[in-house]
């Protein structure tokens, strides 16, 4: 976890997994939770957790104390965290910290390359599951925590793991204790990483609160802190609408090319006849050359 | 008739700068924070383009040579009375870079297809 405290580039995701070997899981069958944090905050990155460990283990985690993140203290969350870590020949756990940065450019990407917060999300989990296969752990069960419908994201994962019987539902993180410890690893992840957040813009900011948009200290960070042209330091996700309409109402107006290349034809168009007026040829106009005559 | 004057000190006097060019207009025009805000998030992608970030949107570009026997010249615009308007050049630059959003940077960039006018031009105006 101390890689989390040192995530310095903290514009490109960073990955980390228990250290010990975790013998017993490559020799029995395991159970294994997923769960994210920081999911609606407009600050900092999203945290995708996984935990595992032997089905024959099964009551002895269920009687450390672990629980859905957020019904536990933080104070109290960093102690489970360190009491399962202190279990990690018998388990694991492996996490991925989503950039504030990758979320941003996933979602305000070109339209044909643009991703979903679920798409994400969905592919982190998924790639979660790889890993953790790869690592050598033999999981039968997989426990998934969901927002949206689990339906769907249920299929979705059951056909990518045929072997796998996979749980995709809501609430997971208090009804599976596999959940509930990933949830934890995932809180305690995101809470060291904003505690001690490397700000690339040169400007540290104390106080950036809970990071969701109804919270007044967030609120109060996300004016104080912007740039009339730039926008938000880079902890912020700028495809959140809190962001969004801040920028819009407050701030330099920007127009992508795209958008205003858009010619929107007014009704008068149709009946207006227009002067004819000598055509460029395509070279020039590929090429944004233009005669000018005045400017 | 309106006109317009270019004024050109010798350019080799002029200062270096370092020209980026954004695929989006900015209604602002002034001095702005690039170097913390801007230069802090640039860098590479897997296939070696330059990458960087406006505003959350994701800008992938290349750095392009001013062709050699060319300058790339900055004006300041000013109103010249009735008469038109002063070109004034500000500052040169040799290489530019440029970002496309999301695209990755290709030949058929206006910006790197517009030196093949060069060429044409030079055909049909010299000789």
């Amino acid at each position: 976890m101390d890689a989390v405290d040192n995530w310095v580039d903290n514009s490109i995701n960073l990955e980390i997994s228990s250290t010990e070997e975790p013998t017993l899981c490559f020799e029995e069958d395991c159970v294994l939770g997923i769960d994210e944090a920081g999911r609606g905050p407009v600050l900092g990155p999203m945290v995708y957790g996984t935990a595992y460990w032997p089905l024959s283990k099964s009551k002895h985690f269920g009687e450390m104390g672990l629980d859905d993140s957020k019904v536990l203290s933080e104070a109290d969350r960093e102690k489970l965290f360190e009491l399962y870590n202190k279990e990690n020949a018998i388990s694991g756990w492996h996490l991925v910290c989503i950039s504030p940065v990758t979320i941003s450019k996933s979602m305000l990407a070109k339209d044909n390359q643009r991703e979903s917060l679920n798409e994400l999300s969905h592919n982190a989990a998924i790639h979660l599951i790889r890993v953790t296969l790869r690592r050598g752990v033999r999981v039968t069960e997989v426990y998934v925590d969901t927002v949206g419908p689990p339906e769907k994201y249920e299929a979705k994962l059951q056909a990518l793991f045929p072997e796998i019987k996979i749980t995709v539902s809501k609430k997971a993180d208090s009804l599976f204790k596999c959940v509930s410890a990933a949830s934890i690893c995932a809180k305690v992840a995101r809470d060291r990483a904003l505690k001690s957040w490397s700000w690339r813009e040169g400007t540290t900011y104390e106080k950036i609160g809970s990071g969701y948009p109804g919270d007044p200290v967030t609120k109060k960070f996300l004016r104080d802190s912007c740039d009339p042209i730039f926008g938000f330091p880079s902890v912020t996700r700028f495809s959140w609408s809190t962001a969004e309409d801040l920028l819009a109402k407050e701030h330099v107006k920007v127009q992508w090319t795209l958008e205003s290349n858009k010619k929107s034809k007014g009704a008068m168009d149709l009946f207006v006849k227009k002067e004819a007026t000598p055509k460029e040829d395509a070279f020039f106009t590929n090429r944004c050359i233009q005669q000018v005559v005045s400017l | 008739m309106m006109a317009i004057r270019m004024t050109a000190e010798p350019l080799d006097a002029l200062s270096k700068v370092n020209v980026q060019q954004l695929p989006c207009t900015v209604n602002f025009s002034g001095k702005a924070s690039v170097a913390q805000r801007f230069d802090t998030h640039k860098g590479k992608t897997e296939d070696g383009h330059s990458s960087a970030y406006f505003r959350g949107y994701p800008l992938v570009g290349a750095e392009i040579d001013v062709p050699s026997g060319y300058k790339g010249v900055i004006f300041t615009s000013t109103s010249d009375g009735d008469h038109g308007r002063i070109l004034k050049a500000k500052s040169t630059f040799d290489k530019m870079s440029y970002y496309n959003w999301s695209n990755k940077p290709s030949a058929v960039d206006p910006q790197q297809s517009v030196v093949e006018w060069l060429s044409v031009s030079r055909a049909i105006h010299l000789d």
